[in-house]
């Protein structure tokens, strides 16, 4: 028993500092230490010699200020995200469809959320894990409404913006994505406009994009190259080539070869004509 | 104690296989026939629903079906080691001691891992008893 007393008299304070420790990493983000940044805000003085002199107060204040946030403020402040977290799967169980399954998994899914929750919130003690969303967590269902609206939207802001000369990536780059948008009226509409009037570099992006996406009407990889402006057809032919190969109509080839700029027919003769 | 651990030993075995909605035999009778149509008879029905549920799924998992997936093993046992359509009679005779010996290990394995975990099973139509060994002629 001596023995004993002697071990827990030498690693309690070291397991205290280790646990002091341990919230570190959570430590670095501001947010996790309310109680600190009042502390600091509110009590200590910011202008000398006030703040030399009121060390005595302020530094026990401050390590109390620690002691509590790590203790008790950023625990209790964590608890709703870890538990938000471990019954994140509860709204979407079928009672209707699955009754006497999802009863008889109840005891199972406690025991589940219960553990997800403990190791959710010593995680968060420790770390500083971003706050749950469940809304961000929810992943969208490609055919479903609110997502197609969403990337409608998307994609419109994006065409617009060509328009206005900002050039962005795409929010879809995937023909499956876009294969779920009704590709008519505004934004077809949109892509024409943008082809007609849009800066020459707002046109490679669009070109770029649709040599991927093939959007309804402008499903030619080649499109870019028959372009009016020298510099998007010299742009398009490096790409292109790069992405598609050279295995292009002849008729197009021979055109390029025999292109006004003579930057452009250089970079054809470059491209396809010393390999034909 | 004793009991619990009993439980989570079972839980273990039976494990994720009746997550797929295939391996619910009685579950999948249970939710078919006897789900109570009104939200409130429902909770009224949880005391009773839990434990049922529980051991209908300990059953499924347990009793149930393991005993139907031993042929899924033997088809996969038979696809992998005997489907010989492909070799010569020198190789068949060669590596028919392998295919023995192997026999029995990859079953077995096949079996476990089609206990416990949610696969799908073989379907029927290539169930060995539909086809001889080694290929219809």
């Amino acid at each position: 028993m001596p023995a004993l007393r002697r071990c827990s008299g030498r690693t309690l304070p070291a397991v205290l500092v280790l646990l002091a420790c341990l919230p570190g990493c959570a430590w670095q983000n501001p947010e996790n230490r309310r109680l600190w940044n009042a502390f600091e805000t509110h009590w200590v003085p910011t202008e000398e010699p006030a703040a030399t002199l009121a060390l005595p107060l302020t530094l026990p204040g401050g390590l109390l200020a620690i002691l509590l946030d790590v203790a008790i403020v950023h625990p209790f402040n964590v608890v709703d995200d870890a538990f938000k977290e471990a019954t994140k799967d509860w709204d979407q169980i079928d009672w209707e469809g699955e009754y006497w399954y999802q009863s008889g998994m109840t005891p199972i899914r406690c025991a589940h959320s219960g553990f997800v929750f403990a190791l959710g919130v010593v995680l968060r003690v420790i770390f500083d894990v971003p706050a749950f969303d469940s809304d961000l967590q929810a992943v969208p269902q490609s055919d479903s409404p609110e997502s197609q609206a969403g990337s409608y939207d998307e994609q419109r802001d994006w065409l617009q913006g060509l328009l206005r000369g900002e050039l962005r990536r795409s929010p879809l780059s995937r023909r499956s994505a876009l294969a779920d948008l009704p590709w008519k009226g505004e934004l077809a509409e949109l892509a024409a406009r943008v082809l007609r009037e849009a800066s020459h570099r707002a046109r490679i992006a669009y070109y770029t994009w649709a040599s991927k996406a093939r959007p309804p009407g402008h499903e030619d990889p080649w499109l870019g190259l028959t372009d009016s402006d020298a510099r998007v057809r010299a742009w398009m032919l490096t790409t292109v080539i790069r992405q598609s190969g050279i295995d292009m109509p002849a008729e197009l080839a021979e055109a390029l070869l025999a292109d006004p700029d003579p930057v452009v027919a250089e970079l054809a003769w470059q491209l396809i004509g010393a390999r034909r | 104690m004793r009991c619990f651990c009993w439980l989570l030993l079972s839980l273990t075995v039976a494990g994720c296989a009746p997550i797929h909605a295939d391996n619910r035999y009685g579950l999948a009778h249970l939710d078919e026939y006897l789900v109570p149509e009104s939200e409130s008879a429902r909770w009224a029905l949880a005391p009773v629903a839990v434990p049922v549920g529980l051991a209908t799924y300990l059953v499924d998992g347990l009793v149930i079906h393991p005993f139907m997936v031993w042929d899924d093993a033997w088809t996969d046992t038979r696809d992998l080691l005997w489907d010989t359509r492909d070799d010569s009679p020198f190789r068949r005779s060669v590596s028919f001691p392998f295919r023995v010996v192997g026999t029995p290990v990859i079953w077995v394995l096949d079996f476990v891992a089609r206990w416990l975990l949610p696969l799908e099973h073989v379907p029927l139509s290539d169930q060995p008893w539909d086809e001889p060994p080694g290929g219809a002629e």
